[in-house]
């Protein structure tokens, strides 16, 4: 067969660790400290509710004590962040530093490195970005222009990258750059870099989305000093250390939730206005194909717990889990029948307004769908 | 019973062996024969009472793995509905092809003096014709009993469904039964979940039809060339070949999950995977059929003998319809989420 996949268990005393993060959830929704929002990991950049998660020790659970971790299992970590996302809790701050530039770290980074950022990601107050894309690179990644050039200690960075989450904020960026000539090899020549955004030649400007917001940055590097020690990983050695990245990237519970404060609000109604057997039925549906999805999503978790590579899987999760997000607003505006406004009291007309404008991202972030489904297709015939 | 890959393995090699001559739908018995001499038939029935000792996942890979195969045998129906009818009821399973039904409305069970009598009909029963025993659960006065009727004993209607799987009706006007051959239900048997183990082993089993659709048409995406390319090197095409994939991935992954909490009241799970399952079913049978063109249009070809049993399976049952309706009742008296994860919990 051409996939392995196994449903996974979540073991039972992650019921403990669900039960409090739901108290701790609703703790914070009652004290007013934030507003359940669709899309929360990459727009709710909430500082403070990070260090909350921090001090929990919700941030970097499954790394080393050494390095401020919890040590605990990437099933734990399943829970607390599908928890947080079906709850829309503003997560985007520490999102990137914990979902992936932590594990890249962990695997490829140097001991000062890991010193020096993981402690404090797992406080939340480290906030990471991820610059891989650049004006001319979008799905064909391989394609960036970002050059490094070694000068005496180190390297001279040029170059833009674009869509940039959480750089407003952050104190640091991952970046792939050009450090040598393609040569043929188009994935060779590339590496990873730690670039400090408060460095001499970063610029950072924001870019208004669609919805007036701005959840996405271009980052100017303009002869950015970058000290050797910087270098993660090997040298020329980026391709091979991001596509690594992509399993957690992709298959990740935040590519079937981003949706789900709209879903649970929307039922919240179907259930005080006695709904319609048609609204009821929708509704069904719709949870029937999130129950299915998550239950792909787990089963790609738990081959990563267990050191596998599950890259064509996860793929295969972003495709059905961003096509479900985009169905489900489809479905619930169609139900819901009001006019979508950011500003209304009603949780459902709120969440359709701040929403609406949001959903064309979910299949095109984390690469397009389009370009995943060929990767996926090609490597299955080839197997 | 031996590990998950070891298990799927053997089944595989057994109906590889047996499966490619059989014509379409035909009851296979020698395929029937070899999977029951290696223990595959009764898997989750335990030693005692005549099985195998396995567990409800190795039963759901055994039947996944025999699936993929489109052999004429009734796997689910043997081990998951007349099996655990009977091994749930503290009876010793036969040997042999078995099938079930749950006895509707119309279906009588009255005291005779030498026993019991049977009256009504049971509708589309798979496989009644080629059964050993057709294991009925019915209600008499207290409460509900299992009842063995022989093979045999009731005159059938014959039918069958789009793969042409038997589904016959069963014409029990005046059957009689012997005093043994009732006996109470069993603690946890139920009409309800009856219904769920069938839903279930249709999930389970669409889950390998859908699988071996996506093979084919991975092989003639590989092989087969146009415009001086093989087809997969068409954009076009890959993008059908990986929302095949996607789907046959759900399908497999709620199949397992959904049969890992069979033992416990999971009836909303069930209901779920079957409804999801019952949608991925058509898009695979409708994008398998999409890559193979015309060559897939014929019986010359394997691939309508996977996607008629998906088409047919889908419905069996209760289809989508059926169980988002029951599923909607629950939808708007609880948090979503609540439900998506309880249902893990169970």
């Amino acid at each position: 067969m051409a996939m392995h996949l196994t449903a996974g268990e979540l073991p039972a005393e992650t019921e403990t660790l669900r039960r409090e993060v739901r108290d701790f959830v609703a703790a914070e929704l009652a004290a007013g400290n934030f507003t359940p929002r669709c899309d929360n990991w990459l727009g709710g950049v909430d500082r403070e509710f990070s260090r909350k998660l921090g001090g929990r020790g919700w941030l970097g659970m499954t790394w080393p004590r050494e390095y401020g971790g919890q040590e605990r299992s990437a099933l734990d970590r399943f829970v607390v962040t599908e928890e947080l996302l079906a709850a829309g809790a503003p997560v985007a701050a520490h999102w990137v530093a914990d979902r992936q530039v932590g594990p890249l770290l962990l695997r490829f980074g140097t001991e000062a490195q890991r010193q020096r950022y993981l402690p404090s990601i797992t406080k939340g107050e480290c906030c990471f970005a991820i610059g891989m894309s650049e004006p001319d690179s979008g799905s064909d990644l391989a394609s960036v222009r970002t050059r490094a050039e070694q000068v005496p200690g180190g390297w001279r960075v040029n170059g833009t990258k674009v869509w940039t989450s959480a750089a407003q904020v952050a104190q640091a960026m991952i970046a792939l750059v050009r450090t040598s000539p393609a040569d043929g090899d188009r994935h060779a020549g590339l590496t990873q870099l730690i670039i400090e955004l408060g460095s001499d030649g970063v610029t950072v400007n924001p870019i208004t989305s669609i919805d007036g917001q701005a959840h996405f940055n271009e980052v100017v590097l303009r002869d950015v000093f970058v000290p050797d020690d910087a270098v993660v990983g090997e040298l020329g050695a980026g391709w091979r250390q991001v596509t690594a990245e992509l399993a957690y990237e992709r298959s990740g519970p935040e590519r079937i939730l981003s949706t789900m404060p709209l879903l649970r609000a929307w039922c919240r109604q179907l259930a005080s206005h006695d709904a319609s057997g048609e609204a009821r039925h929708a509704a069904a549906r719709l949870v029937a194909r999130a129950w299915v999805l998550r239950q792909l999503s787990l089963a790609v978790a738990s081959a990563l717990a267990a050191g596998e590579a599950p890259a064509v899987e996860a793929a295969l999760v972003k495709d059905l889990g961003t096509r479900f997000e985009q169905e489900s607003v489809a479905v619930i505006r169609r139900y819901a029948a009001v006019e979508p406004d950011p500003d209304s009291t009603d949780d459902v007309t709120r969440l359709l307004g701040e929403t609406v404008l949001r959903t064309p991202a979910f299949t095109l972030r984390g690469g397009t769908n389009e370009i995943l489904r060929g990767i996926v297709a090609r490597s299955l015939v080839r197997q | 019973m031996t590990g998950t890959d070891g298990l799927v393995d053997a089944v595989d090699r057994l109906c590889s062996a047996t499966s490619s001559a059989a014509p379409q739908a035909a009851f296979d018995k020698s395929a029937w024969d070899s999977l029951e001499q290696a223990g595959f038939t009764l898997v989750p029935i335990p030693e005692r009472l005549g099985g195998s000792g396995g567990t409800l996942s190795q039963a759901a890979d055994v039947l996944r793995a025999a699936s993929r195969h489109a052999i004429g045998v009734p796997l689910a129906e043997t081990m998951w509905l007349a099996g655990w009818l009977l091994a749930a009821s503290d009876v010793p399973v036969p040997a042999g092809p078995l099938t079930a039904a749950v006895a509707g409305d119309d279906v009588t069970l009255t005291r005779a003096a030498d026993g019991w009598r049977l009256d009504g009909t049971l509708r589309r029963v798979p496989w009644a014709r080629h059964a050993a025993e057709i294991v009925v659960l019915a209600t008499a006065g207290n409460g509900p009993v299992v009842v063995r009727v022989g093979g045999g004993r009731a005159e059938l209607h014959l039918g069958h469904n789009l793969a042409g799987e038997p589904r016959d009706d069963v014409l029990l006007d005046g059957v009689r039964v012997a005093g043994d051959d009732v006996v109470p239900a069993g603690a946890g048997v139920s009409a309800e979940m009856f219904r769920s183990h069938a839903a279930l082993a249709r999930v389970v089993a669409l889950s390998g039809a859908a699988e071996q659709v996506l093979n084919l048409c991975l092989r003639y995406a590989g092989e087969r060339v146009q415009f001086g390319r093989p087809l997969i090197a068409f954009q076009a095409v890959q993008q059908l070949v990986a929302q095949l994939a996607g789907e046959v991935a759900a399908l497999v992954v709620s199949g397992q999950a959904a049969s890992t909490k069979l033992a416990e009241d999971a009836a909303h799970c069930v209901w779920a995977a079957k409804a999801a399952a019952a949608e991925s079913a058509g898009v695979v049978a409708a994008i398998g059929h999409q890559i193979h063109g015309a060559m897939g249009m014929t019986i010359e070809h394997p691939l309508y003998r996977s996607t008629t049993r998906l088409w047919s399976w889908r419905e069996e049952y209760g289809n989508e319809q059926a169980h988002y309706q029951a599923l909607g009742r629950l939808v708007a008296a609880t948090d979503p989420w609540e439900l998506i994860t309880g249902l893990d919990r169970r």
